[in-house]
């Protein structure tokens, strides 16, 4: 479970990115994250994965307490969490099949492991003929399925993806959404910070709105009053 | 078992850090071997002076001159008080014929000494005694007692020159460890150089390893392997350049100008290993700990 309470986040230059935010995910939720450019989404998957403190109230994910968090224990916090951003953020210099075992490799995994795991994620976002590319020789949405698998490999807990649908067309968009639903069914959190207001539709699922840094609506079955 | 898996992992990641970028990887070795060859050339020069000059007995060596009046009995006397003057001191009795006849050997051909030979009335040498020492300190009041003996007109030593060749070669020691200062200093910053590049070529990667939970540590070790490849291949390296300079130029020239003996390089060879080993590594972890250190407090 992830909660805030009275959030807030001030970057060092005075930007007040989040105000007073207060917000319970459970296990198993999925969520979609929207507002204007510029309300604060990002800062709040940042705070989620530690890379930035919240600088008043408190943020819990799981057992983690990130407003005390030490530096240490953050690799031990991203371990259970699979993160994707728009710029997928692969390791150029490796092939898909090495971008995807690194995740394992980075936790100590057994090699035996390796080679078992690392074919099914392939298989799951159908890359399994391409494992021997590298991203530079793939398409922008096979990519993401590529930061997709990775973000999987080692069975975490959570999603986090922030607007992982920028830099595909529509059509892929689409199926990278099915593809977050379906992680979903398997009863992993999934967060996913978007701009495409047909599919934060489509879906019906809860829809966080932020503007200017503070929740301005939080809807179940939602569709989106206020994107882009 | 997960540590060991890793540890082999980072290795493997660590050599391929020195091949990535070999041309620093090379410069720094460079420097890093030349740091060590002048520290263990001076080292080991300055030893084999060391080692000669406590070998040359010529230098523990006070001659004292008899009074030509002395009688035998005199001279039995006197050999009896200076060999009681301590344990270690040994005194030998040199008459003047004895004398003779090793200037002879001394000189060999250079002067024509038959004359003096030939006529024992015509020898200008005085009758002497050799008194060795074994150690410098205290050999300045040994020759004044014998000086005051009666009977003793003179005596001569070299006792003041053990302490200028220590002198000279604390000095050369000092040459070279200002050298293996600068020389260091140097190997640390193209070292240090040579991993920066690799942390900067590689920052973006760093970035996302950071994204999947590795640890700093998981981070930080290939590029401390790297440090340490480079700086034990530089160890074993200049130890076989040493090895090479020690055994065929420096032994060479010391036996060809009889400059006196030197001591097989095998006496040594830990000393220089390790030494050499201990240079390498303290450069290398230093240079790649500084290195890395600052993308991680990021
Ligand atoms: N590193 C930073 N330092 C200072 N201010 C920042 C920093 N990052 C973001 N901000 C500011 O914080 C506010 C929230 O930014 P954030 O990136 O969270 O917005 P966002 O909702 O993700 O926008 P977008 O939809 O354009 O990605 C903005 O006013 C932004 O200018
Ligand atoms: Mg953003």
């Amino acid at each position: 479970m992830i909660t805030f309470q009275n959030v807030s986040m001030v970057y060092p230059n005075g930007t007040a990115a989040l105000r007073n935010v207060n917000l319970q995910i459970n296990d198993g939720e999925f969520v979609f994250i929207v507002g204007k450019s510029g309300a604060g989404k990002t800062t709040l998957t940042k705070l989620l994965m530690g890379e930035e403190r919240v600088t008043g109230g408190q943020l819990h994910t799981g057992k983690f307490k990130l407003e005390k968090l030490s530096k240490r224990k953050i690799p031990y916090l991203r371990r259970t969490m699979g993160v994707v951003f728009q710029d997928f953020r692969l390791f150029s210099n490796k092939t898909v099949y090495e971008n995807i075992a690194f995740a394992l490799r980075v936790i100590g995994e057994k090699p035996s492991v390796i080679r078992k795991r690392v074919p099914v994620f392939l298989n799951l976002v159908e890359l399994t003929d391409k494992a021997d590319r590298f991203p530079d020789e793939l398409s922008g949405g096979e990519q993401q399925r590529v930061a997709f698998a990775r973000a999987l490999v080692n069975n975490p807990k959570m999603i986090i993806a922030d607007e992982p649908t920028g830099n595909v067309d529509p059509e892929m968009s689409k199926e990278l959404m099915d593809l977050l639903m379906r992680v979903n069914k398997l009863g992993k959190t999934v967060i996913v910070v978007t701009h495409e207001k047909d599919l934060v539709d489509i879906f019906k699922k809860r829809v966080v709105t932020i503007r200017d840094g503070e929740i301005v609506s939080d809807r179940a079955g939602g569709y989106a009053d206020e994107i882009c | 078992m997960k540590f060991v898996r890793n540890f082999f992992y980072l290795l493997g990641q660590g050599i391929v850090g020195v091949f990535r970028n070999s041309v620093m990887s090379t410069a720094s070795i460079l420097v890093l071997v030349c740091c060590m060859l002048i520290v263990g050339t001076f080292g080991l020069v300055v030893k084999a002076i060391n080692d000669n000059l406590q070998r040359v007995d010529t230098l523990n060596v006070i001659v004292a001159y008899i009074n030509p009046a002395a009688t035998d009995e005199d001279i039995q006397k006197m050999k009896k008080d200076i060999e009681s003057y301590s344990t270690d001191i040994t005194v030998e009795y040199v008459d003047k014929k004895t004398g003779l006849e090793r200037l002879k050997e001394e000189m060999g051909s250079e002067i024509d000494l038959e004359m003096y030979l030939r006529d024992e009335r015509l020898n200008p040498l005085p009758d002497t005694f050799e008194i060795n020492f074994s150690s410098a300190e205290g050999a300045e009041a040994l020759n004044n007692y014998i000086n005051n003996l009666d009977n003793i007109t003179d005596t001569r030593h070299k006792i003041g020159l053990v302490e200028k060749v220590n002198t000279a070669s604390k000095g050369l020691m000092a040459i070279a460890v200002i050298l293996m200062g600068v020389l260091l200093l140097v190997a640390l910053f193209v070292i240090m150089n040579t991993i920066k590049l690799g942390v900067f070529a590689r920052r973006d990667e760093i970035a996302v390893m950071r994204y999947v939970g590795a640890t700093n540590t998981f981070i930080i070790t290939p590029f401390l392997i790297e440090g340490i490849i480079i700086g034990t291949f530089s160890a074993c390296l200049a130890y076989g350049i040493q090895y090479y300079l020690y055994t065929q130029v420096i032994s060479d020239i010391v036996r060809s100008y009889g400059i006196g003996t030197i001591a097989p390089f095998g006496e040594t060879a830990f000393v220089v290993g390790a030494g050499f080993l201990g240079i390498g590594l303290f450069a290398g972890i230093i240079a790649s700990g500084i290195s890395i250190k600052r993308y991680l407090s990021e």
